[in-house]
């Protein structure tokens, strides 16, 4: 990242912190419908979603000399579950509390396990188009391939209400925060849809998922792109 | 100071000033608001909030060996969870996991052994816990943990040091630790920590590597009066103990650089406040050894608080 890139990127956290909205904690639009202390999306607290990616990963098999650089075309599958629960207000206007997040991905078959602090930034607007909030989180998780540290940032937006809300985030593991020293990131833009019962709705999402080792061939490496349906719920 | 952190410092007290109108979360029925001063301490030290910042610091960090004249200079950014989960989370998971080994675990093993004719036989005897002492230790340990989620302070501390990407000083790795603790007017913390920093600097011309690593035990009292917070900080570094002698002069690496460990179990005072009701700052004085003064390190945060 480039300095300049790194001051604006703080320079705008440090503007949209301070425009938090101060409102009653549990926030309620008129329905009980929008409530800051839901940290999936807007509206959402856990999703449960099924997808596939398509892409990349070195072409290493156990037992088999590797040929470096050689990749072969992947394909896999997953199941994950999510969830985020926004529940301390903090002193100065903001939402924290916790995330977490589990799921299987295959092939290579692998389970992965993660979680945090979940905290919001900013929250413009009460449930209304184009209501605003940002966020993150910070935590630990593992997989079959490490155990790592990751950063988050998300941004999700109403665009009608009571109907249609999306969010895109970034996931990040530095190499530094990795026991394999790998750089792992996901980004993924969801969609969320209600129909029918107020408490769920269907998602849609879009995702970018790479894990790469620095400098070498590795049988956990994977980059690609891929997208699933889900569920969310209230 | 370089550049970069200056203008990210000065991005922070900017932005920080225009922070006066934000407004704390108040319920429908709460009273009206209880005025706060503009330089708080006693925010600092009982607020709950996440701090996003930068640090700096020079002279006799704890990454440095002062006394061989090896001391990088420091930068990189800070993220701290004040008062909230973090913290709680992960000292409550540690303490699970341990009561659930303790448990499934051997509560003495006994041996000894005896010749018998032409045999050396050994007997043990290993005895279990039984099922009224595990349900004791279930109830110790729920009884610990609600402890901590009820202990009025924690801290969770990460400090991240680059060399390239968010900072341009001598260091790259990161430093973490995990604070809970209660107590009025002096409040005393304690957790666990681990951190890993690596340096590169020049020792009379000569390339040197510096390599920091933490695991262990820090201990904190802090106490908050008017505008400042002042906190005194020791941390135990277990890993000091298995660090050689000869790691810690410098000496030939393998890739043509010197090398040296830095070991230390480091003292630091921190006198920090919160300006504005948004923005933390933080001054502090770290010695890697009270018996000198003279090799002091410094350092300088700045943070906005959400």
């Amino acid at each position: 990242m480039k300095p300049t890139t790194t001051t604006a990127l703080l320079a705008l956290i440090a503007v949209v912190g301070t425009t938090g909205a101060a409102r009653a904690d549990d926030d309620d639009d008129s329905h009980g419908y929008y409530k800051r202390t839901r940290g999936v999306g807007v509206f959402h607290r856990t999703r449960m979603v099924l997808g596939g990616l398509v892409g990349e990963a070195p072409d290493v098999m156990d037992g088999a000399t590797p040929v470096p650089g050689a990749t072969k075309d992947v394909t896999q599958f997953g199941v994950a579950v999510e969830g985020a629960f926004l529940g301390l207000p903090s002193s100065f206007g903001h939402f924290h509390g916790i995330e977490g997040a589990a799921g299987v991905r295959g092939a290579p078959w692998e389970l992965w396990m993660q979680g945090g602090t979940a905290v919001t930034l900013l929250n413009l607007g009460h449930g209304g188009p184009l209501s605003l909030r940002l966020g993150g989180g910070f935590g630990a998780g593992f997989d079959f391939a490490h155990g790592y540290g990751y950063v988050r940032g998300r941004a999700a937006l109403v665009v009608l209400p009571d109907k249609l809300d999306a969010e895109a985030s970034v996931t990040w593991t530095p190499p530094s925060a990795s026991t394999g020293d790998f750089d792992q990131r996901t980004m993924r833009v969801s969609v969320w849809l209600r129909a029918g019962k107020r408490s769920r709705a269907y998602e849609a999402y879009l995702e970018s998922f790479h894990r790469l080792a620095d400098g070498v061939d590795h049988k956990r490496e994977v980059e690609g792109i891929g997208g699933g349906i889900g569920l969310s719920f209230l | 100071m370089t550049r970069r952190p200056s203008a990210i410092l000065a991005a922070f007290v900017t932005t920080g000033l225009l922070t006066g109108l934000a407004q704390p979360v108040r319920a429908d029925d709460d009273g009206p608001p209880r005025k706060r001063p503009l330089v708080d301490g006693r925010l600092r030290q009982d607020g709950i909030g996440i701090e996003v910042g930068v640090i700096a610091g020079r002279g006799g960090t704890e990454y440095g060996v002062p006394r061989r004249d090896v001391a990088p200079e420091i930068e990189g950014l800070v993220l701290r969870d004040r008062n909230g989960m973090s913290s709680r989370m992960v000292i409550g998971l540690i303490i699970a996991v341990g009561s659930a080994l303790a448990q499934s675990g051997p509560k003495s093993v006994e041996s000894h052994s005896y010749q018998s004719g032409d045999y050396l036989i050994t007997e043990t005897k290993t005895t279990y816990y039984s099922e009224a002492e595990k349900a004791d230790m279930r109830a110790a340990t729920s009884d610990s943990i609600d402890g901590l989620f009820s202990a009025p302070y924690s801290d969770m501390e990460l400090h991240l040091f680059s060399r390239d990407r968010f900072g341009r000083g001598q260091a790259s790795g990161y430093h973490l630790n995990f604070f809970v603790g209660s107590g009025k007017p002096i409040a005393f913390e304690t957790g666990f920590g681990f951190g890993k920093v690596s340096s590169q600097i020049d020792v009379d011309g000569t390339p040197t590597r510096v390599d920091w690593k933490y695991l262990g035990m820090p201990l904190r009292v802090s106490a908050a009066t008017g505008p400042a917070r002042i906190a005194l900080t020791y941390e135990w570094n277990w890993l000091k103990y298995g660090v050689e002698g000869a790691d810690r002069v410098l000496h030939p690496g393998d890739d043509g650089m010197q090398e040296i460990t830095a070991v230390s179990h480091p003292w630091h005072l921190d006198v920090s406040t919160v300006v504005l009701r948004r923005l933390a700052l933080e001054a502090g004085v770290t010695a890697q050894e009270i018996r000198r003064p003279s090799e002091l390190g410094f350092s300088a945060q700045a943070g906005l608080l959400f």
